[in-house]
């Protein structure tokens, strides 16, 4: 019965210091939370801004509004920057080197992540480690120009095909699908690499959509190595065009500023594709177990 | 129409360790054979070995006439269902059950036929366009037997597989999956930890513990002449009371209380006489205890005094703890710490009044004692 008693006479005192509390917690979080989105936000807009702005204009008010939302700096960007056999050149690279990284990492992933051969763990451990090295620029330069494959489309290639990342979130990924899966399609008489590609390859969506947009977009928007690696005009990948702008003087920032806005157009439009399943792929570990 | 034969098989793992210790099994043709054991001792591995997910470190092991130590899992004309029943999640109903067929290059009209008929048999036609994450628990394991039965193997190995459904569907699946087996015939190697799923489904059960096989029989059998103070203790629930007791002529004396033995246990149990002035291991089922309140005749030297602990009425009887002072003995069961609390356990008659901290006169059935050599563990026979 006291108990009972001294229960509502305490929870009216209680209540209004909790829901204090809790207020300033909530403004505290929106104001964190509305400095970072200025901070990320902030550069984008000035970006859009910048490209539908003149030079002059732009030299006059660098962060206003523009003056009008023409589209002749996005057209002449466009041709200047040799969008049309660029952007084909960076599809290709891209594309050809995303698939080939990723079908090679779902087959080294797997047999890491269930341990099917010795040394497993150590080889995993590599990968890591390989994470925190600096890269090696001058080895592969030399690894490269020995090949015979500097200045060609395939030595490019070759630079991109392995991402340690990548490996890492794919053996997480994959610890989460249960080995009796292995079994049973053993017992069912599925053969190795049907089994890999049929069967796990669809259960582990998640992280293959998200090693595939971190890497298509590291490739997409890599601007040192193809200046370091191609010399000829019609290797150039799209980035390599955005050096069209830089003049001796000064840049045509708005120019620049239009040309990257439609460089980034296409990894936008596979992350938006593929985020819903990105976000259960970066957490998968956290919350599958 | 094939059996199984396990021939004194070893499995060392690289480690050293020893899972299986010189098994030898028979499992005839349609028999259904249940691998009954505390976690760790060793059943899921004999069953793996037996699908060939694990190698053989020694020995042979059989099915058919074919001798499959080195036969890949896929050709071993075996089917197997496992604990969480390995679904494919992306795949429907009817692609997983028809997955194996698919994979064995049978004519799709074929598989869908054969994929259909396992259907209505497990009441899944309704079902066959549904993923497995759209299914319930007893309706996934269904399609796990589905995909087994569709194969029309030669054994199904099943990996506890019940032990993933709540208590109810479990009742039923039992039931079903017994019916199943019957019905087709198949020679089947069944696993569980719960010796309720063993005694009910199985021709026969194999009680195995730290890799050793402990023994192998029919479940009436296990229960009325355990080998072992293991297999006396593991199979039935509550577990049979085990304590140290001295044989002083046709008496046992443990603690203050004394039992007279009829004549008809030495008939029974020759090598009892042998015993006479040792300490040996006593046994008695719950089931031998009764209120004395309610017993007649009443027979001399078959009543012990005691004070009880606690009662659990569950309707049909009364469960009731209560203490005994003498040394208890400890079946060596790793999943239960409490064997060798001390005290005992009784399935009153429900119409027994004691409760909690009275004292009570029980009756107990002398008959049916259990016997065990203290040293060895061994039940007492010739």
């Amino acid at each position: 019965m006291t108990a009972a008693q001294e229960a509502p006479v305490e929870t009216p005192k209680r209540q209004p210091s909790m829901k204090g509390t809790f207020k300033r917690h909530k403004l505290l979080t929106y104001v964190v939370l509305l400095a970072f989105t200025v901070l990320y936000v902030g550069p984008l807009l000035m970006l859009v801004m910048t490209s539908f702005k003149s030079l002059p204009e732009f030299f006059r008010n660098p962060t206003g509004l523009p003056e009008s939302f023409g589209l002749s700096n996005f057209t002449e960007a466009w041709e200047l920057a040799k969008f049309p056999s660029y952007l084909w050149n960076s599809f290709f690279y891209t594309a050809v080197a995303t698939a080939i990284c990723v079908v090679t990492s779902v087959l080294v992933a797997f047999p890491i992540a269930r341990g099917y051969f010795k040394g497993a763990n150590l080889v995993l451990t590599m990968y890591i480690v390989a994470l925190f090295l600096p890269p090696a620029l001058i080895p592969q330069f030399q690894l490269i120009l020995n090949l015979g494959l500097f200045n060609t489309r395939t030595g490019f290639i070759l630079l991109f095909l392995v991402n340690p990342i990548g490996i890492i979130i794919l053996v997480n990924y994959i610890k989460s699908v249960p080995r009796e899966l292995d079994e049973s399609a053993a017992v069912d008489g599925c053969g190795y690499y049907r089994f890999v590609l049929t069967i796990i390859t669809p259960l582990i969506r998640p992280a293959i959509a998200t090693v595939t947009v971190l890497h298509a977009i590291g490739i997409w928007n890599e601007l040192v190595l193809p200046t370091i690696y191609l010399t000829n005009d019609d290797l150039y990948p799209v980035t390599r065009g955005l050096i069209a702008f830089e003049g001796l003087y000064g840049s045509n920032w708005p120019q620049l500023a239009a040309a990257v806005l439609m460089l980034m157009l296409p990894m936008l439009v596979l992350f938006l594709f593929l985020q819903r399943y990105i976000i259960s792929g970066l957490t998968a570990g956290a919350v599958k177990g | 129409m094939t059996s199984i034969s396990i021939d004194r098989v070893d499995k060392i793992y690289p480690n050293n360790f020893q899972a299986i210790h010189n098994l030898s099994l028979e499992v005839e043709d349609g028999e259904f054979l249940v691998l009954v054991g505390p976690s760790g001792c060793g059943k899921s591995t004999a069953l793996r070995m037996v699908a060939g997910l694990e190698e053989i470190s020694a020995g042979e092991m059989k099915i058919g006439d074919r001798v499959v130590n080195d036969i890949e899992p896929k050709n071993r004309d075996i089917a197997m269902v496992f604990q969480n029943y390995a679904l494919y999640p992306h795949k429907t109903v009817a692609e997983n059950i028809g997955f194996a067929l698919k994979l064995a290059k049978v004519p799709k009209k074929e598989i869908a036929q054969r994929v259909a008929e396992a259907a209505q048999m497990l009441e899944l036609s309704e079902q066959l366009d549904k993923r497995p994450g759209q299914l319930s628990g007893g309706q996934r394991q269904r399609v796990a037997m589905g995909r087994a039965i569709v194969r029309e193997p030669a054994a199904f190995l099943m990996d506890e597989p019940l032990s993933n459904l709540d208590a109810k569907l479990r009742v039923q699946m039992r039931a079903d999956i017994s019916r199943l087996q019957r019905q087709l015939g198949v020679t089947t190697i069944y696993v569980t930890h719960d010796q309720v799923e063993a005694m009910t489904m199985g021709d026969r059960v194999a009680v195995l513990k730290d890799g050793r096989l402990q023994q192998v029989d029919t479940p009436q059998e296990l229960y009325d002449r355990p080998a072992n103070v293991f297999v006396a203790a593991f199979i039935g629930s509550p577990s049979m009371n085990l304590f140290e007791a001295a044989l002083e002529g046709n008496e046992i004396r443990f603690g203050s209380h004394r039992l007279t033995l009829p004549e008809a246990t030495f008939a029974d149990r020759p090598g009892l006489r042998a015993y006479n002035g040792q300490t040996i291991i006593v046994g008695v089922r719950p089931e031998d205890l009764d209120d004395a309140s309610l017993v007649s005749p009443l027979e001399a030297g078959t009543t012990i005094a005691s004070t009880v602990d606690l009662t659990e009425a569950l309707g049909s009887e009364i469960v009731a703890h209560f203490e005994l002072d003498a040394p208890p003995a400890d079946p060596g069961n790793p999943d239960a710490a409490d064997d060798a609390r001390g005290g005992a356990v009784a399935r009153f008659d429900p119409r027994s009044t004691c409760r909690a901290g009275d004292s009570v006169e029980v009756a107990v059935t002398v008959r049916n004692l259990h016997f065990f050599d203290l040293g060895t563990h061994t039940s007492i026979w010739d």
